[in-house]
């Protein structure tokens, strides 16, 4: 009887064995260097509007997971003679928000206060976790969108 | 040669225990309250239980849709008070209640509310033969979680501490199926849920968000001694990605984890027993689109006998 008890937790140990080979020991895959760096690297007319503007983002203070980050976004469109950045008047109210399209939820709410011609100020910029972000740019008259364009970030 | 057969305590002890080991702690993420699965069941043969189980849990990495791992340089904590109460209403039917309170930690900032209200029905379609060494006992179980929890997409406050739940109406099915023998006992819960679509609008966005399906699938067991068990238990989750339209129109990424628990109960009497218990969701598997969490957990429980 003592041989049969032995032999049940022997087959329970294969059994739990079993189970640890097959879901495998966690094996960590570190995201590169690179990709947690918090900046969008500026080339001419980086993104676009529906409109066809151009948008370009400045950041002035990087945001940490401490502290709040703020950024400059300048909506222009390339100069007719050499591409060169001709700031536009914006006529609809410029609003922004973070999105974290993998999870599908945002982050807190950001403040964007104008500051010249075709030139915003964004503050109060936090990323609530690691991970690919969007920034959302929205053109809006009476909070309908009219144009809009999104900037990837990875932080 | 027969198969030993063990007395009847034996059996109903181990699956009285076994209630220390189901996986319904086990589901609650750093990033928020919400589980993706909570079921509370009466597995022995009792007519009530009461529940109250404090965790806490912390996250050092983040695991991105693509499976790269993003260390941590803050602190963030999720304490949670989860209530739960279970009772037979009538021979082989049961219904079970469980609400979790939520407390966020990030820095200096706190924030804390309701969690997500479950709520479980349960029957026993399988009882359970003492004398049989291989048939379990199985209860099937409907379980329909409420959102009443503040969603990450609702959320406001500064880190979104206020995320307190998922954020959507989820049914789902499933089947708990227990076995004691002699001083081992094991378990296995297999279930599947399906949550609905729901609209979610704050001061920033307004959004409609299709969630899908989701499996879940727990197997544990443990090992008595005296007054004392020791358990394991490894439980698989797998969740369909939300899509958004309205403000945001993305596909999402699907959720994947897989969740250790080492829980030590002890029995002070028939009616009330403590459990201990260690999670971790960082040490085998292949998670995907998660916070890898780990913590501890404290749960006491008292029970009326049929």
């Amino acid at each position: 009887m003592d041989a049969l008890l032995f032999g049940k937790k022997i087959m329970l140990f294969r059994i739990l064995t079993i189970l640890f080979i097959t879901a495998g020991c966690i094996r960590p895959k570190y995201a590169p260097r690179e990709e947690v760096n918090p900046s969008v690297e500026i080339k001419s007319c980086p993104y676009k509007l529906n409109s066809g503007k151009c948008v370009s983002l400045d950041w002035e203070v990087q945001p940490t997971e401490e502290d709040f980050g703020q950024f400059l976004i300048k909506i222009w469109r390339p100069n007719l003679a050499d591409e060169t950045e001709v700031l536009e008047e914006i006529k609809e109210d410029v609003t922004l928000f973070l999105w974290m399209p993998s999870m599908n939820h945002g982050s807190s709410p950001v403040t964007v206060k104008k500051i010249d011609v075709g030139t915003y100020r964004v503050n109060d910029v936090f990323f609530t976790m690691p991970g690919e972000w969007d920034i959302h740019v929205q053109l809006k008259i009476n909070n309908e969108i009219k144009d809009q364009t999104i900037l990837p970030f990875t932080f | 040669m027969k198969l030993k057969i063990r007395p009847f305590y034996h059996s109903l002890f181990s699956l009285i225990i076994l209630l220390g080991i189901l996986p319904q702690n086990c589901f609650s993420s750093a990033c928020c309250g919400g589980g993706l699965v909570s079921t509370f069941l009466i597995t022995g043969d009792d007519k009530a239980q009461l529940n109250s189980v404090y965790s806490y849990n912390r996250a050092d990495f983040d695991i991105d849709q693509n499976g790269y791992w993003r260390e941590r340089n803050y602190d963030e904590s999720l304490e949670s008070l989860r209530f739960e109460a279970a009772h037979i209403i009538f021979d082989r039917w049961q219904a079970g209640i469980s609400l979790p309170f939520i407390r966020r930690t990030r820095g200096n900032k706190t924030s804390s509310g309701v969690g997500d209200l479950s709520t479980t029905l349960g029957y026993e379609y399988l009882p359970d033969w003492n004398y049989n060494p291989f048939r379990p006992k199985g209860i099937a179980y409907l379980n329909l979680i409420i959102p009443t929890g503040t969603s990450l997409q609702e959320a406001d406050q500064i880190f979104l501490l206020d995320a307190n739940g998922r954020g959507f109406w989820t049914l789902g099915v499933g089947t708990l199926l227990t076995k004691g023998w002699g001083i081992w006992d094991a378990f296995v819960d297999l279930g599947i849920h399906r949550s609905f679509p729901r609209e979610f609008q704050n001061s920033q966005t307004q959004v409609s968000l299709t969630p899908g399906w989701g499996e879940n699938l727990a197997i544990g067991g443990g090992i008595n001694f005296s007054s004392l068990r020791l358990g394991f238990s490894m439980t698989w989750i797998n969740e369909d990605q939300i899509a958004s339209s309205g403000s945001v129109n993305t596909n999402g990424s699907k959720q994947q984890y897989t969740s250790l628990d080492f829980p030590l109960t002890y029995f002070i009497s028939d009616e009330w027993m403590t459990v201990i218990k260690y999670s971790d969701k960082g040490i085998i598997g292949n998670p995907r689109n998660i916070s890898l969490d780990k913590g501890v957990a404290f749960q006491i429980q008292r029970k009326w006998p049929r």
